[in-house]
């Protein structure tokens, strides 16, 4: 019985695994955004963040 | 069963819709409108569900299935702890210094390869190999979830800081829960199906023991 229950149990850290390599494909497109946006409270900021935010 | 799960999503979408349409919302939900939180937001989510189920297995494996006393497997998770604790404020720094993503894919790719080695263990995998395993991953979650929040969080504009805060957790409770629920059905099935295979095995090799003697 341990042992099929030590099978899931490694069934199942594989499959986390797969989880946290989806989480390291979407960690790639992450870009550096400056904080402080104060007098911007449009949209356009997150418009024009994706233009800028590459610095 | 599908009953409550349709009443949940009827009601889920009422409420986006309700706090769409109120001048004051109880929780913002336009702050999606901003990529970087959107991404930053479905990575945390994505994260949540690997850390929330890697916690509810750790003590399965430990003390169901290695006997390990409740003391000793509590002092397994202790480093791991304090490794997360000595981090914090370390990665804060890294953070400002080289900015979320290099962090973000580092810590990452430490937690795919550690969870990869826990997919591998044993009924004999020494208590130091699994210390030292444990010890890693919470290291390399340490390195995700603050820098990759923090810059979802920057592209907000001030104004909505508390809404962006306060839907991650939400997000992150929510996704946790379902993503371990949902892991340990994997998990039981997965058992279910091994224990009938060996069960099966284990008669079919008595029958030929038997046939033979005969």
């Amino acid at each position: 019985m341990n042992e099929a229950m030590l099978h899931g149990i490694n069934f199942t850290f594989f499959i986390s695994t797969l989880i946290a390599v989806i989480a390291l494909i979407l960690a790639f497109f992450i870009k550096r955004v400056k904080p402080n946006q104060e007098d911007k409270t449009d949209e356009e900021v997150g418009v024009q963040h994706v233009d800028t935010g590459k610095e | 069963m599908y009953g409550t799960i349709i009443i949940g999503a009827l009601a889920l979408i009422t409420f986006i819709v309700r706090q769409l349409r109120m001048d004051d919302p109880m929780l913002e939900f336009r702050i999606y409108k901003y990529p970087m939180f959107a991404l930053s937001s479905a990575i945390s989510i994505v994260i949540a569900v690997a850390m929330f189920s890697a916690m509810i297995l750790m003590p399965i494996y430990v003390q169901t299935i290695r006997g390990i006393s409740p003391m000793d497997s509590g002092l397994l998770m202790l480093p791991g702890a304090i490794v997360m604790g000595i981090m914090s404020p370390i990665t804060g720094k890294l953070f400002d210094k080289y900015g979320a993503r290099i962090l973000a894919v580092s810590g990452l790719t430490i937690t795919v390869v550690t969870s990869y080695y826990f997919s591998k263990i044993g009924m004999d995998t020494a208590y130091s190999t699994l210390v030292l395993l444990y010890t890693f991953r919470m290291f390399g979650m340490s390195m995700v979830m603050m820098p990759v929040m923090t810059n979802g969080l920057n592209q907000l504009p001030a104004i909505n800081n508390p809404h962006g805060t306060a839907m991650n957790n939400t997000l992150q409770q929510v996704s946790g829960a379902i993503g371990s629920a949902l892991l340990i059905t994997v998990m039981n099935n997965q058992t279910t199906v091994k224990a009938e295979e060996l069960a099966a095995d284990h008669l079919h090799r008595l029958q030929l023991k038997y046939n033979n003697k005969s």
